[in-house]
């Protein structure tokens, strides 16, 4: 773009600055997507057992590599290396669930988290050993030519991304307010002892969000591994990027999730083109902070909210 | 406030937050405290004997690591065990105690002292500006503000290149120095060192067993009771988490005046959750069995060197398996095992 427009200055100006501004929207929107992913499975996992899964990156960084692993080494093919990552993905979130969730034990919140905290490194140590500490990447779905928009380079992945992550949020949508099984999900994450008193299984429950939330995870690392690569390494951030997420919608509403995801991507995206690649890396710590002392129910938050001040912070 | 305190001490029953909150004069609480000195006056000479019988050596090198990491410990064990509250901060505080000081030293040319002076005021009103925000929050939203808190600092260290060095770090560092006599052995650093974490060892063994460290057990228990016993919550925790964020940042600039070099690695949240394991291992309220936990995780790590590409699975395995088996550290299910165990022989004895 700089070479075309050599002799008007003003006009390469502005025409750079709409290609910047477009490619910063789809940028956000396919890094958002992730988030709003991770963010959601962060939420499932919440509702049903008041866990904050620290573990949840790993399922992204699992998914993204075993399709590496699969599809780009060992040349399965990708309608069989996606289930077969999803799969492995939910294996491992049922294992967690066994260990980090036990009811009717006394374990205090900061053993929970604390064990949480363990089985993200257990996880991302043993990827270590499975595969590498390098970083990986697999070929996009549908081939690497960019699709030109408004003179901005798209990848053809990220409207992959955009596509499924707007799928399965309508999917998860129906799922929790048509089918019966949604809305006792729904239940329980409003009252557990409620609902056990009205027949709904809680440790069902619980064993279905650990499914629905690892399977969320990996499907986010498998789509946008194209884009972004991955390591076993990179987990814990993703996974503290995705409660931020979380806690910014408000703790708790999948909406919210959804929504707080695509507000540290633009924040993070619009940060990186314009500012400075450093205010990209510190405006979700920064929000995140704000959020938990300003506003701490988050944009979409329940009516309780477990663990503030909030009463005695607006009685200042 | 300590007179209403003392009036509702002396009309109400004995309960355990009671108990928890009773003035220093009342003889109940002195026996564990007597054992805790004891063990102290028995320990500290040992310690700082050890080289003088074991002569010069790599091991003193070992355990210079193992006082500097004990003070970081030491006050997390005080911030969680006494104070209930899961910061995940440590590590930031111990960076900015590492990186203050020598940049005080090397770009002002001000004495070693001075200048981790200096940078322990610097730390405690950074400490004061967080904690008096965040300490709003509980549990997990505590938790992952501290860590936001944490995560911030990391990335200011790595981008400002200016101040900080960035990935390459500060480097020739000068040693502290004391009128004239120089620092700058492992050999002399030790007797300093175990001097200093001796001394904030019986600081904190006291503070737990005063009136102050009472009020802290108190908040951890039941936030609601201690401030209708008339603690002023807000006020103790932000000064809990004052002292322990010290702790951190003091080991920090140790550190750094030891070394005589720092890169960003010091500030990681990796080293956060180590101190985390360790004092999951040394048991929450056990200021002695952090230090231990801390001399058996820098061991285990330096003699363990084939395992160092195993280090993350060995560490997230030993955070799960001791959460599952002793949920209030390793030490303290010891202990508690021999207790039960003293009580069934005792019973048995008697039937």
């Amino acid at each position: 773009m700089h070479m075309k427009g050599v002799s008007h200055p003003y006009k390469d100006g502005m025409h750079s600055m709409i290609t910047d501004i477009t490619q910063a929207i789809f940028a956000a929107l396919s890094v958002g997507s992730m988030y709003a992913l991770v963010a959601m499975g962060v939420c499932l996992i919440y509702n049903s057992t008041n866990v904050i899964n620290f573990a949840q990156g790993e399922f992204v960084m699992l998914g993204g590599m075993t399709v590496v692993a699969l599809y780009g080494e060992m040349h399965w093919p990708l309608y069989f290396a996606i289930p077969a990552s999803i799969a492995i993905t939910v294996v491992v979130g049922i294992a967690m669930m066994k260990v980090a969730y036990r009811p009717g034990k006394s374990t205090s919140l900061i053993s929970v988290l604390i064990i949480t905290i363990g089985a993200s490194l257990f996880i991302s140590g043993s990827a270590v050993h499975v595969w590498d500490a390098e970083i990986h990447r697999f070929p996009p779905f549908s081939g690497d030519t960019p699709i030109n928009l408004l003179d901005a380079a798209i990848a053809p992945q990220s409207l992959w991304v955009i596509g499924i992550t707007t799928l399965v949020v309508l999917l998860l949508a129906i799922y929790f307010h048509f089918t019966i099984q949604g809305k006792a999900m729904r239940a329980c994450a409003i009252d557990r002892t409620g609902a056990s008193l009205l027949g709904i299984r809680v440790k069902n429950m619980v064993l279905l969000s650990f499914t629905m939330s690892a399977a969320l995870g990996s499907v986010a690392g498998i789509l946008v591994t194209p884009l972004t690569m991955t390591s076993a390494s990179g987990g814990m951030l993703l996974a503290i990027k995705g409660f931020s997420a979380a806690m910014l919608g408000g703790m708790g509403s999948i909406v919210g999730a959804v929504i707080g995801g695509f507000i540290f991507s633009f924040l993070e995206s619009f940060s990186a083109t314009f500012v400075s690649s450093t205010l990209k890396e510190l405006v979700t710590f920064i929000v995140i902070i704000n959020v938990l002392l300003f506003m701490p129910r988050g944009i979409m938050g329940p009516r309780v909210v477990e663990g503030l001040e909030e009463e005695e912070y607006l009685m200042e | 406030m300590e007179a209403v305190n003392r009036k509702i001490t002396k009309s109400a029953s004995t309960s355990t937050l009671e108990g928890l909150m009773q003035s220093k004069d009342s003889s109940v609480t002195q026996e564990p405290l007597d054992k805790d000195k004891l063990a102290w006056v028995l320990i500290t000479p040992s310690i700082l004997f050890l080289p003088l019988v074991l002569g010069d050596g790599y091991y003193i090198n070992v355990m210079n690591f193992i006082a500097i990491y004990s003070i970081v410990a030491l006050g997390l064990c005080l911030l969680l065990g006494y104070g209930g509250q899961l910061s995940i901060s440590h590590s930031a505080f111990f960076a900015i105690g590492a990186y203050v000081s020598p940049i005080i030293c090397l770009r002002y040319g001000l004495h070693p002292l001075v200048a981790i002076v200096l940078s322990q005021g610097i730390a405690a009103i950074a400490a004061w500006g967080i904690g008096a925000v965040v300490l709003r929050l509980k549990g997990h939203y505590l938790a992952i503000a501290t860590l936001s808190f944490t995560i911030i600092i990391e990335v200011l260290i790595r981008e400002l290149d200016w101040l900080t060095g960035g990935l390459e770090g500060l480097s020739s560092i000068p040693p502290i120095s004391l009128g004239g006599f120089l620092i700058d052995s492992d050999w002399r650093f030790y007797f300093i060192i175990w001097s200093v974490v001796m001394l904030l060892l019986l600081f904190g063994l006291n503070l737990v067993n005063s009136r102050v460290g009472r009020i802290f057990r108190a908040i951890r228990e039941a936030e609601d009771i201690a401030s209708l016993f008339g603690a002023d919550v807000k006020k103790y925790k932000v000064k809990l988490f004052i002292l322990s964020s010290v702790y951190a940042s003091f080991a920090g600039s140790l550190y750094a005046h030891y070394i005589n070099f720092v890169c960003p690695a010091a500030g990681s949240i990796m080293f956060a959750i180590e101190i985390i394991l360790v004092i999951a291992i040394g048991g929450y309220t056990l200021l002695w069995g952090a230090m231990l936990g801390v001399a058996f995780i820098t061991i285990l790590n330096e003699y363990l060197v084939a395992l160092a590409e195993y280090k993350r699975t060995i560490y997230g395995l030993a955070l799960i398996l001791t959460m599952l088996f002793f949920p209030n550290g390793v030490l303290q299910g010891f202990k508690d095992f021999a207790r039960i165990l003293v009580q069934s022989l005792k019973k048995g004895a008697r039937t």
